[in-house]
């Protein structure tokens, strides 16, 4: 003889209910999701970490400007030129005058007296 | 649509305990026995589905009536939740062996509490063995007691596929509890349509 299988699906859910009551009530099952639902987020974190950000940024500011180190004056700052010397060393000048070659740069030519 | 008096969700909405007292006691039950279907372990189970009330009533003002019932919604509420505990459990690095030890300790302490009902108990481990969506599909409906067209709501497809998952579902139950005499009434199944 075959048994349905619905009825016995539908036989479970009362079986299982019992399982899960067994342990604590009703009572004691809501007090403990009321009391989370009640429970409020607490705001003071976000208000320390921010105050604590603002501080930072302001603070680091102030000092910079007293410093006078912040971006806008480095990048404001004129461009240090380049020193080009155009003045010769004594050896330079002998080996010129002597038609050697002392550096990269050929030897100046002199041109015949007319 | 909805299957709740307006005037206990504007109670619950307005924050009032005793409404949301009244919501718990009319749909804990059902939750419950989804989680246990769904997971398997009761530690588990109690943990989401008091989790999904939690949710649920600090939330109760994105509840709309005209959309679902109150009892789908919380049924939503709490599926995705059971998917996520499973999907963590899957990630879970507890050893192989601790875990299929707490597992089978869990799934002992429902068994012998079916235990002295016949076939429950292998109607039980045959639901835990059902494929994930087969599953969610049969628990839905015989123990959420929702209908084709809210399992569909839940499950996220339309109720001609909430029907077939619960038929081929109740099929397999078929075939593995067929050796002990059981067998699957379809005129009930199909006039419950």
């Amino acid at each position: 003889m075959t048994r349905p299988i619905e009825p016995m699906l539908r036989g479970l859910a009362p079986a299982l209910d019992r399982v899960h009551l067994t342990g604590g009530g009703w009572p004691e099952l809501w007090a403990r999701v009321n009391a989370v639902v009640q429970r409020r987020t607490p705001l003071w974190p976000v208000l320390a970490s921010g105050t604590l950000c603002l501080a930072l940024f302001l603070g680091s500011t102030v000092v910079g400007v007293m410093l006078g180190v912040t971006p806008t004056a480095a990048a404001q700052a004129a461009p240090t030129p380049l020193k080009v010397s155009q003045v010769m060393t004594p050896d330079e000048t002998q080996s010129v005058r002597a038609g050697v070659a002392a550096t990269s740069t050929p030897a100046p030519v002199a041109l015949p007296d007319r | 649509m909805s299957d709740m008096d307006p005037e206990l969700l504007a109670r619950a909405c307005a924050g009032q305990e005793a409404a949301g007292a009244e919501l718990f006691a009319a749909h804990y039950p059902a939750v419950m026995r989804l989680c246990l279907a769904l997971l398997g372990d009761v530690a588990d189970a109690e943990e989401v589905a008091q989790d999904s009330f939690v949710y649920a009533l600090k939330n109760i003002r994105r509840y709309s009536p005209e959309r679902s019932a109150f009892r789908t919604w919380l049924c939503v509420i709490a599926v995705s939740r059971c998917r996520n505990k499973r999907r963590r459990r899957l990630l879970d690095l507890l050893p192989l062996s601790a875990a299929a030890l707490s597992q089978a300790a869990t799934t002992r302490e429902v068994e012998q509490a079916l235990a002295a009902q016949g076939l429950r108990t292998q109607l039980w481990r045959a639901i835990l063995d059902l494929p994930a969506d087969l599953r969610e599909a049969v628990a839905l409906r015989y123990l959420g007691g929702l209908r084709f067209r809210e399992i569909g709501e839940v499950m996220g497809c339309n109720d001609k596929t909430a029907q077939s998952r619960v038929r081929l579902g109740v099929e397999r139950l078929r075939r593995v509890l067929a050796p002990l005499g059981a067998d699957v009434d379809w005129q009930a199944l199909e006039a419950a349509v």
